[in-house]
């Protein structure tokens, strides 16, 4: 009987923690590009890339700072040393743990060097 | 030694959640902001579409715009409007157009009721004149 309150109980609190754990991904945004591409630049490929920005929210209901797309950006453009983005999503991923919620922003995307046509 | 029963551990738990609960509740009441979250919106390179003329770029500028809904659900002053953002960051460089546009919206919901704002932020430029 001991013994079968010793598994069972931590096996129900694993179980319990579990059901309040979750992820939820949404679209957030599509363009074609993060800087405007006009006939007047040139505009060299660099692969694809991505960046994320996190921030966390106490019992979800307040959130420190912002999940900053910007920042998630720069981040993607950076890892492939260009200076914008093509074809450009972004998503927001939402994930709670027991008490406290973090949302992260990521942004999708192909990496480009982008100047103007001389 | 005699050890204590189960239910007392049981009531201590509960008695010291009831209490962080409490003092959480008060903290919030002190405070009147019951929620507040910011949401990712979006990016667009250009507000306008790009003219095939030269332009020069005035600077980043930022543009927001508000909105409060009394008792969370009766609205007080006009909707959000991002478009209002955008003009208003436009003008306040005195451009023409904005491109490298991101904006967010953050969600704050007071005891009074709800505030929303739309935020903004892009480089301004304007057109030069034809020759």
């Amino acid at each position: 009987m001991n013994t079968v309150k010793k598994i069972f109980f931590p096996l129900s609190v694993c179980v319990l923690l579990s059901f309040t754990m979750s992820c939820i991904t949404t679209p957030v945004c599509f363009a074609p590009s993060s800087t405007p591409v006009t006939s007047k630049t040139v505009v060299q490929k660099l692969g694809k890339t991505e960046g994320s920005d996190s921030t966390w929210s106490f019992l979800g209901l307040w959130m420190w700072g912002r999940p900053d797309i910007e920042e998630a950006m720069k981040e993607a453009i950076q890892k492939k040393g260009g200076n914008a983005l093509v074809d450009v999503r972004c998503y927001r991923t939402y994930r709670w743990f027991v008490f406290v919620g973090v949302t992260t922003v990521n942004v999708e995307g192909e990496a480009v060097r982008v100047t103007e046509r001389p | 030694m005699m050890r204590k029963p189960n239910c007392v551990h049981t009531l201590h738990f509960y008695r010291g959640g009831l209490i962080l609960f409490f003092l959480l509740a008060m903290a919030v009441l002190q405070t009147g902001c019951l929620m507040k979250y910011t949401h990712p919106g979006g990016i667009m390179p250009s507000y306008h579409p790009m003219e095939d003329r030269a332009y020069e770029e005035t600077g980043w500028s930022t543009g927001e715009t508000s909105s409060f809904h009394l008792l969370w659900v009766l609205p007080v002053t006009p909707e959000l409007s991002l478009d209002r953002a955008v003009k208003e960051a436009i003008h306040a460089k005195g451009g023409d157009n904005m491109t490298d546009i991101r904006w967010w919206y953050a969600t704050q919901h007071w005891i009074v009721g709800t505030v929303c704002v739309v935020h903004v932020k892009g480089r301004v430029i304007r057109y030069r004149a034809e020759d």
